[in-house]
């Protein structure tokens, strides 16, 4: 008996260190949070209760804003194109930064500047990208009709038609995905080259050595990937606010680039309804933590780490 | 993988909840600690008070925001200056690039500067909200008179009747803008008169090549945007009644819409489109108008300055009206620049000293004359040191600028809401998935709501 | 440690043997790496290329259709105009301040953050993880404005706090990512360490941090360029011109009617060149890094 509970004292003794110890080091986020990010997430979903114009005190609506949502076309409309964006959009984009990572990984003379040019993209002022976009994607003269032209396929509208804005805006992403290729590099960094010669040895081919060695071992990244993309994915503003402009209305043609952050944006500082957009930003908030949540619980099949036993 | 349990998730949950409750007050009342003008040094000491007030004799500084950006600002930056020149007890330090959003974070967020210039229709959203200064003790103290701005324009700054800011400057839609080669090659000699006419001038001056591409196009409605204002002025439309209620289906609106849709009858749908999307980029040297490839365009003052002079490629004309309503001709509508007052303003007396310095008929020719604008002061209108030569090609805009037809969307606090249901129920019918009608009767539908609610 | 040592002297000298004799076959494969990669390069160039071209290029040519592929005469003074047209040097010291400061930040808290929540097993730590990854879901319009309200009452506003300080206490999403590459470092490393009695501090200073180069550079070089980048921060917080950074001066170009495209375009160039500099040489580090994670 007082052996167990000696026992049960050293382990509440050790918990307890590794709290200290564990607090000590997640503090600087910790303070930030309490000092800088608590007050405004406290106040929007406070926010997201009342009516509120941005001037006058909040008046308590209950879950009203909530309720009103639900009847909102606009809300599903934004919904639908930024699930749209989501779905259709962020797989292909990772695969496509691996494929790149992996490629710029190999020993190849003129490394360096093949990844540079990789990043470039990435680096270009909007205002100059857009007007290239704008550019490639025209469909009288534009780059892209051209060449389809070529091989016998009459191009779509890209920029006009309400079906083509979207893959229009996820055929742009490609070229954004230079940041995703570089944390994928510095992930591939991490696989021991031990395991590849070891595979070598024993005759696996390429493609069974990315799936057994090199897949597993970055999956951590590609978690991150996953859910960062998910995330930035669901707050997608800039490109549409962009896209949209070329056709001089909010939402671009048909309301088909009104998506979830341009008609909560739209909510807020154009109709001045905060309450409203709060209620939105939370709608949002519990949809991506379902989709993270459902991500980060599967993944305990498919994510390895090395530091785990 | 256990990361996220349920009692996690209860646990935050709970503690969001029950901590919003404590911080939901307090947001509000911050307007003793703003100190946006004073706070001009380095960040360390940015949070000093503002102290020029103990010090009776000296300058009062007052700051003012602006849209305008370093392109832009010359005219503005001139005029400031001289006000701060030859006024003894105010100065004024002007900040540009302020965009919309951020005068609506700074001055909700405890940081008003004195006085901004913004778009007009931010000024009812605004307003109802509670966020800019009422005029109507300022106008009546001061005396100034409101009868000396153009009405179209100060109508604008008019929310539940009372005035809440001033229109600085103004755009106009009244005019008709062509290609010249363009008529002369269809053997047209004069601009058109009438809608009906201009409808009959858009057919010759539209060109198909031998597979029904558009080559050529006489005039696209909606081009470079849906004008959900323009188009029912010049019909004759109406927005709002007198008793409150909207009127977006009324009769001369939705004829508007189906006079655009006419166009797209005639030459198609996809045609349009697909031309519109060749046409050279706006406002570059491969403007469609300029190239020829489009003949006739809805002009503002501030298109085509250079070219639209007696031998440049671009005429002018006044817009046509509908043959059957005459008194209609000169019609068109306005879009002001707002200044206004926030509420929370520190120095509120001074920033109105320096409005109405803004309003007077010498600023505003001293600002025309080198920002190219139209003014808001019916005086300076036909003030003759506007009639210089070089600043020609803005005189029919000024005289056009007299017409009583001049109009313009009626403000308010759902003025957004209710241009943006415009903007996608016309849209619809032009593309031709509804009618005119039906669509106008979804705004009003739609838009009735908030009129009876705010 | 000295087990790892091994193989990697088999591997160079295998590499070595390797060399001797390549094949034709291994010629060839070389060569169609880089011709796909010389392909794929071509359009990643394109956006570059069309913002170099425009730049130096005539308001004719930018807009002329057909496509102007090379234009007769090079308008080089577009440079030389943009950088007298606004405080060129001013905005970009600002933003150089600006950026470097936040890397410093980031630098200094993410990775302790993120060693905490990867590699000690506290209670309360997925709690902590949960509430920081909920921050990022959160967009950042419905919060905006009473984050202005929590400055200004600070008496922040107009200043570089706002665009600083937060760095400092580490942002979730580069803590995030340091947590991934933390807890990919096997546990045996640390092990022997912590049996000889090391404290928390010492191991990940002296050894998880050495090891995460490629990371933390990585993290560096991301905080930099989202930094330089952003243009909603600034616009938001700093009143004065003089105190501008790069990315709003850059819309001194932009009119309401009227655009000076050869300049902006110009201004852009300029605004990209540093940080393709210090790309370059970041992901040298990356191969560093590979000879460093071989001798561990």
């Amino acid at each position: 008996m007082a052996k167990v509970s000696g026992n049960a004292v050293g382990i509440r003794k050790r918990e307890r260190k590794l709290l200290v110890k564990g607090l000590l080091f997640t503090s600087p986020w910790i303070i930030g949070f309490l000092i800088f990010q608590l007050y405004p997430i406290l106040a929007s979903f406070y926010y997201s209760l009342t009516e509120y114009n941005l001037f006058k005190p909040p008046e308590w609506v209950g879950f009203g804003n909530y309720k009103d949502l639900f009847q909102d076309d606009k809300f599903y409309k934004s919904m639908y194109n930024t699930l749209y964006i989501t779905i259709v959009g962020v797989v292909p984009h990772m695969a496509y930064a691996l494929l790149m990572a992996l490629l710029l990984n190999a020993k190849v003379k003129g490394q360096s500047i093949y990844r540079t040019i990789y990043f470039l993209p990435t680096l270009v002022p909007a205002v100059a990208g857009s007007l290239l976009w704008m550019w490639l994607l025209n469909s009288q003269y534009g780059l892209i009709n051209m060449g389809l032209e070529a091989i016998g396929i009459m191009g779509p509208n890209w920029l006009v038609d309400p079906d083509w804005t979207k893959p229009s805006l996820i055929l742009m992403g490609f070229w954004g995905t230079g940041t995703i290729t570089v944390m994928y590099l510095a992930a591939l960094q991490d696989v021991p080259k031990m395991f590849y010669e070891a595979a070598e040895i024993d005759g696996a081919s390429k493609w069974r050595q990315f799936w057994t060695i090199t897949f597993p071992s970055i999956s951590p990244m590609t978690l991150f990937q996953l859910i960062m993309m998910l995330i930035s994915s669901f707050q997608y503003f800039t490109e549409g606010m962009v896209f949209a402009e070329a056709s001089q209305s909010v939402g671009g043609p048909e309301n088909s680039l009104l998506f979830y952050s341009i008609y909560l944006y739209q909510q807020a500082f154009s109709f001045l309804n905060m309450g409203y957009a709060s209620a939105m930003a939370w709608i949002l908030f519990v949809v991506v933590m379902l989709f993270s949540l459902v991500i980060f619980k599967t993944s305990a099949r498919w994510v390895y780490y090395g530091g785990d036993k | 993988m256990s990361m996220f349990g349920k009692k996690t998730m209860a646990i935050t949950g709970s503690t969001i909840l029950s901590l919003s409750l404590l911080a939901g007050c307090g947001s509000n009342d911050n307007e003793e600690n703003a100190s946006p003008g004073a706070s001009s040094g380095s960040a360390t000491n940015a949070s000093s008070p503002a102290s020029e007030s103990s010090a009776p004799k000296e300058k009062v500084e007052i700051s003012f925001w602006t849209t305008y950006s370093d392109q832009d600002a010359g005219p503005i930056t001139a005029l400031v200056d001289q006000f701060n020149q030859t006024n003894d007890h105010i100065t004024v330090k002007m900040l540009g690039n302020q965009d919309p959003t951020k005068q609506l974070t700074a001055i909700s967020g405890g940081a008003a500067p004195d006085i901004l210039l913004t778009y007009w229709n931010n000024i009812g959203p605004w307003a109802d909200a509670g966020a800019v200064l009422d005029l109507t003790d300022k106008i009546s103290q001061s005396g100034f008179d409101i009868g000396s701005v153009v009405p179209a324009a100060m109508d604008r700054m008019k929310i539940n009747d009372k005035y809440y800011a001033m229109p600085f400057t103004m755009s106009m839609a009244n005019s008709l803008m062509y290609n010249k080669k363009d008529f002369a090659d269809a053997g047209l000699t004069k601009p058109p008169e009438t809608l009906e006419e201009m409808f009959d001038y858009a057919k010759k001056l539209t060109k198909k090549d031998d597979s029904g591409n558009i080559t050529q196009i006489g005039f696209i409605p909606d081009y470079p945007w849906i004008d959900n204002v323009f188009w029912p002025v010049v019909f004759g439309g109406s927005w709002l009644d007198d008793s409150g209620k909207v009127t977006p289906n009324a009769e001369a609106n939705v004829k508007s819409i189906e006079y655009q849709r006419s166009f797209y009858e005639e030459f198609g749908q996809n045609q349009i489109d697909k031309f519109k999307s060749g046409m050279g980029k706006r406002g570059t040297p491969q403007d469609p108008l300029l190239t020829g490839q489009l003949a006739m365009y809805i002009g503002w003052e501030y298109n085509f300055m250079p070219e639209r002079g007696e031998d440049g490629p671009i005429g002018v004309a006044a817009f046509p009206y509908p043959a059957d309503r005459p008194e209609l001709k000169g019609s068109g509508m306005v879009s002001p620049r707002a200044v206004f007052i926030p509420q929370k303003a520190k120095h509120a007396d001074e920033a109105w000293e320096f409005m109405q310095y803004l309003m007077t008929t010498d600023a505003q020719v001293k600002y025309s004359l080198e920002a190219h604008v139209i003014p808001t002061i019916t005086a300076a209108l036909s003030d003759e040191r506007l009639m210089v030569e070089e600043n020609k090609t803005m005189w029919e805009f000024y005289e056009r600028a007299k017409s009583e037809n001049l109009n313009g969307f009626p403000n308010s606090a759902y003025i957004n809401e209710y241009l943006q249901a415009l903007t996608e129920e016309t849209e619809k019918a032009l593309k031709g998935t509804i009618s005119a009608q039906e669509a106008m009767d979804n705004v009003a539908k739609k838009i009735q709501p908030l009129a009876d609610g705010k | 440690m000295a087990m790892a040592n091994e193989p990697v002297s088999a591997d160079s000298l295998a590499l070595k043997t390797l060399k001797k004799k390549r094949t034709g076959k291994q010629i060839a494969k070389s060569l169609l790496k880089h011709f796909v990669l010389c392909l794929v390069g071509l359009c990643f160039l394109g956006p570059f290329a069309y913002l170099l071209q425009t730049s130096v290029k005539s308001i004719e040519d930018i807009f002329a259709v057909p496509f102007v592929w090379w234009p007769e005469k090079l308008y080089w003074e577009n440079y030389s105009n943009a950088v007298q047209a606004i405080p060129f040097l001013r905005y970009t010291w600002n933003t150089l301040f600006v950026a470097l400061l936040c890397v410093l930040g980031e630098l200094i808290a993410a990775p302790l953050t993120a060693y905490g929540l990867a590699r000690i097993p506290f209670k309360g730590r997925n709690v902590i993880f949960l509430v920081m990854m909920g921050t990022i879901m959160l967009p950042m319009q419905s919060t905006m404005v009473p984050m202005y309200v929590l400055y200004n009452k600070l008496g922040m506003v107009n200043s570089y706090w706002p665009l600083v300080l937060p760095a400092f206490f580490g942002a979730a999403y580069y803590i995030f990512l340091l947590r991934q590459f933390f807890m990919g470092i096997p546990q045996e490393i640390t092990e022997s360490a912590k049996i000889d009695g090391a404290s928390e501090f010492r191991i990940y200073s002296q050894m998880i941090l050495p090891l995460s180069r490629p990371a933390l550079f990585t993290v560096g070089l991301l905080v930099f360029l989202n930094t330089w980048k952003d243009y909603q921060m600034p616009l938001i917080y700093l009143n004065e011109p003089i105190k501008w950074t790069l990315s709003v001066g850059l819309k001194a170009f932009i009119g309401e009617y009227d655009v000076e495209w050869g300049m902006l375009m110009a201004a852009a160039a300029l605004f990209t060149i540093p940080v393709i500099v210090l790309y370059f040489f970041v992901q040298k580090v990356f191969i560093q890094g590979i000879t460093m994670t071989g001798t561990k």
